[in-house]
């Protein structure tokens, strides 16, 4: 009797591993006995509503004090020097003014998206602990690494013809 | 045997029934990307209203051997040799932007130990004594460019585009900034 | 005396009918009204009606998904009022700018909001790829979520490069000189690519009108409709939190 009942309880869990989408029950449950169970309204609405207000003020505050930047007209027969990308693809500026743009503009981009939307299919480990994922977390490490330092090389230190310049340039003023 | 006879005949009849399906399929997959490609062809312009491609630039005679014009508000620029009147586009052939003209694109060069530079109009070398030769440098990563329109430097990937360059009824040189001619073209003046 | 009791009553019983028929709950007094008030309200809906504290916590999600959507609906709005007065023509648009800086009144406010917003939101999107990733919260059944956020990254990616022309400075036509050209580069389709991008042969009208079409109309929605089903899969495959 006892061990039928385990049984059940084996196959029920089996079954809920199932659909959850795990190969097999996880080893250890999880402790939710600190984890309680709350109504997402209003605790976490009010939250969300907190976080919304906070970025409200932060960005008129910044609309207020900063300018957004406006250059002279567009000029087709002048080309500011140095003229730069925004910000955010600065890195692949960067890259483009060292390899061939087919490489650069085009197979990189398009590969680094690619691998993006293939992760999960590729990282087959099902641990969500950082202790056990260090290689996926150090690869990203590196991946973060040379994203934000190619930008900020490219937003800081290219000045006049895209040539290295240690003097923190911010570019597009002439 | 009969219900085999039978079992054929059904066969028979899904098949040409799954058949008709398939083909109504077919079509509908053939119509919906037709669709798609109407789409993208609707997007593809067959009349642009930029500036015509084509100008006057003067009398040829307004132009001396050995000379360098640079014509910016068309981006063009046309050189005269001893052979005769040529022009390019001023668009850098790395990423499209305007390369501006200098009359020293090299002693830099020159002093870090790059040789070989030699200004096509004059024949002239650089030379530590006297490192400087006219030319073009595009802004935005770096590219070179000689007099002549070949890249030495940087970047780009080719020289500038060579455009047609013909005498007009009333012998006025007429240009044609979108018809490319290959680098040794001359109009013989 | 008695009849205007009555009126008064039946003043209140039409008000009170009113405010019952705008909610579909009552005021969430009570954890019960609270519950329900999450599940019927068509702002709300959005949650699920009860979450775990963990999943909320904000040392975990540290609110990037939330605020990159906040940040969507400013754009939205700060893009409305620009539209105002902004013509996309080679002709109107820069002196449009100059105007929203200088003469409309808080034109300079909403035009510095629009603009900081926009890379505050590029900002926060790849922070929110970034937690995921480190969290690990892509992993089975999320994928397909993933996927779309790759896109939702990418969207917000062309929707500022989009919105970088408009002000029709040096800063736009040159970046967007750049940016076009790389796709030049492209095996077979590159040049048609461009030519159908620019609707010409450089950067011109054409382009412009292209670009604010895709920047107001085109990319937004597409970008939305991508939200819309993010969130739902989150709804439906569950929050990640509680590593």
């Amino acid at each position: 009797m006892a061990t039928g009942a385990r049984e059940r309880l084996d196959a029920r869990d089996r079954v809920e591993a199932r659909r959850r989408g795990l190969s097999e029950p996880p080893l250890q449950l999880r402790d939710d006995s600190e984890d309680e169970m709350i109504v997402s309204f209003p605790e976490f609405v009010f939250k969300e509503f907190i976080a919304m207000v906070a970025m409200t003020v932060f960005l008129l505050v910044v609309s207020i004090w900063l300018q957004a930047p406006l250059l002279g007209k567009a000029n087709p027969a002048m080309t500011p020097n140095p003229s730069k990308a925004p910000w955010y693809f600065l890195g692949l500026q960067e890259l483009l003014a060292r390899f061939p743009p087919l490489m650069a503009g085009v197979a990189f981009p398009t590969f680094v998206i690619v691998l993006m939307i293939l992760v999960p299919y590729l990282d087959r480990n099902p641990s969500r602990r950082p202790s056990e994922r260090k290689l996926a977390i150090f690869l990203f490490a590196l991946y973060a690494v040379i994203t934000v330092g190619l930008v900020l090389v490219g937003t800081f230190f290219r000045g006049h013809e895209f040539n290295f310049d240690w003097g923190w340039v911010l570019g597009n003023e002439s | 045997m009969v219900g085999l006879r039978r079992l054929a005949e059904d066969s028979r009849e899904i098949s040409r029934r799954s058949f008709f399906a398939i083909l109504g399929w077919l079509a509908f997959l053939a119509a919906s990307l037709a669709a798609c490609v109407e789409a993208v062809r609707f997007g593809y312009p067959n009349a642009t209203y930029e500036e015509p491609s084509l100008f006057k630039a003067g009398l040829a005679s307004e132009y001396g051997v050995g000379s360098t014009t640079v014509l910016i508000d068309k981006r063009v620029v046309i050189n005269r040799d001893p052979d005769g009147i040529y022009a390019f586009n001023l668009i850098c052939t790395h990423l499209g932007c305007t390369p501006r003209y200098f009359t020293d694109v090299t002693s830099d060069l020159v002093a870090k130990g790059i040789g070989g530079l030699r200004d096509p109009l004059t024949g002239q070398s650089a030379s530590p004594a006297n490192p400087a030769v006219q030319g073009f440098k595009c802004p935005c990563h770096g590219s070179r460019y000689f007099r002549d329109s070949v890249n030495f430097y940087g970047p780009a990937p080719r020289p500038m585009d060579h455009i047609q360059v013909q005498k007009g009824r009333d012998g006025h040189l007429l240009l044609d900034r979108h018809s490319f001619v290959d680098l040794t073209t001359r109009l013989k003046v | 005396m008695k009849m205007i009791g009555a009126a008064i009553d039946e003043i209140y019983s039409v008000l009170a009918q009113m405010v019952s028929s705008l909610f579909r709950h009552g005021l969430p007094l009570t954890d019960k009204i609270a519950a329900r008030t999450a599940l019927t309200n068509f702002v709300l809906h959005i949650h699920p009606v009860r979450v775990r504290r963990s999943w909320i916590r904000m040392s975990y999600t540290l609110c990037l998904g939330g605020l990159s959507f906040f940040l969507f609906i400013v754009l939205t709005v700060t893009g409305l009022y620009l539209m105002f007065y902004y013509v996309p023509a080679t002709s109107h648009a820069y002196q449009d700018m100059r105007d929203l800086q200088f003469v409309v009144t808080f034109g300079g406010v909403i035009r510095n909001m629009h603009r900081w917003a926009a890379h505050a939101m590029v900002i926060t999107v790849w922070l929110h790829m970034a937690r995921v990733f480190l969290t690990g919260a892509y992993k089975k059944p999320r994928e397909f979520n993933w996927a779309i956020g790759t896109f939702l990254l990418l969207i917000t990616l062309l929707l500022s490069f989009s919105g970088y022309l408009l002000p029709w400075d040096q800063l736009s036509i040159w970046a967007v000189t750049v940016g076009t050209n790389m796709a030049k580069y492209a095996p077979i389709a590159g040049p048609y690519t461009r030519y159908l991008m620019l609707g010409g042969r450089a950067v011109g009208d054409a382009t412009l009108l292209r670009f604010y079409v895709a920047h107001v109309v085109g990319l937004p929605l597409i970008g939305f409709l991508l939200m819309v089903v993010h969130f739902w899969r989150v709804r439906k495959d569950g929050f990640s939190g509680g590593l």
